[in-house]
């Protein structure tokens, strides 16, 4: 792991939460160094498959809570 | 140029003048993230619809009753509610849930998908399925983290404030959260492509 990017950084940079300067040194650790690089590769692949897996609620529970909101619409 | 979309904040206030619509754009928008980090932590299908159905009462009362003030933070204020509610639920059951017991992979355990196909779409389901049951098997304070962080965009503040612990803490949760499941995938011998 180069010295410039720790295993947390990595985590925000993942998510966006680097401040510039943390973006700019982790970007370069992450081109630079090898093993970092990989680490990073690995995280992104692992954050694409969480985005992927998602589910849905069952349609009658949503059209139950559409159809509670209408009904408890204030009287204007 | 495509026009950007309203944000949560403005369908909200159309909403409140009247505009039904808004709301159900609001909830098509947020419903697969909120009833996923449910299902994640309730491990229970119509478990996590009820809660799912029980968040979104107790929102629309709380946006009518004109208390509501997280301006921009609309998914991460669901999922506090759905997470106070799926504790709520398992302090009355006076249990929380604990890690799975090793279950049965049957024919999911390895997976390869080095060619796209015409089936691939029904294969990518039975593996998006396999990394809900991999999450499921997390420790529940990493698997609480990847929920509020993947799913209810919170940050990692936001994260260690509403659990009560410090920020590198929270960070390292989901750092090993992620870890562990590429590690359960490699175990496995999942063969997972993007």
């Amino acid at each position: 792991m180069n010295k410039n990017s720790t295993p947390i950084n990595l985590i925000l940079y993942l998510y966006n939460e680097t401040q510039l300067t943390e973006t700019v040194l982790t970007q370069q650790a992450i081109d630079c160094d090898e093993e970092t690089g990989e680490e990073f590769r690995q995280l992104v692949f692992i954050k694409n498959l969480l985005s992927e897996s998602t589910i849905t609620p069952r349609r009658d529970v949503v059209d139950f809570i559409k159809c509670y909101s209408q009904l408890t619409q204030p009287v204007c | 140029m495509n026009p950007s979309p309203v944000s949560d904040q403005e369908l909200i206030v159309r909403y409140l003048k009247g505009d039904e619509e808004c709301f159900s754009e609001i909830i098509n928008r947020h419903e697969r993230k909120i009833f996923t980090s449910i299902y994640l932590l309730v491990k229970d299908r119509d478990l996590a619809n009820d809660i799912f159905q029980d968040t979104f009462i107790k929102v629309i009362n709380t946006l009518r009753s004109g208390t509501y003030n997280e301006e921009g933070k609309f998914l991460s204020w669901v999922l506090r509610i759905a997470h106070n509610l799926v504790i709520d639920h398992f302090r009355r059951e006076k249990r929380m849930p604990t890690l799975h017991d090793t279950e049965e992979y049957s024919i999911f355990d390895v997976i390869g998908l080095t060619d796209e196909n015409v089936e691939d779409k029904m294969v990518r389901e039975q593996i998006h399925q396999m990394v809900r049951r991999l999450v499921e098997e997390l420790p529940l304070d990493q698997r609480e983290v990847v929920i509020m962080r993947h799913y209810g965009n919170m940050s990692f503040k936001e994260i260690a404030e509403h659990t009560n612990v410090s920020i590198n803490t929270s960070l390292g949760r989901m750092r090993y959260a992620l870890i562990n499941l590429r590690k359960l995938i490699s175990d496995r011998k999942l063969i997972l492509t993007n």
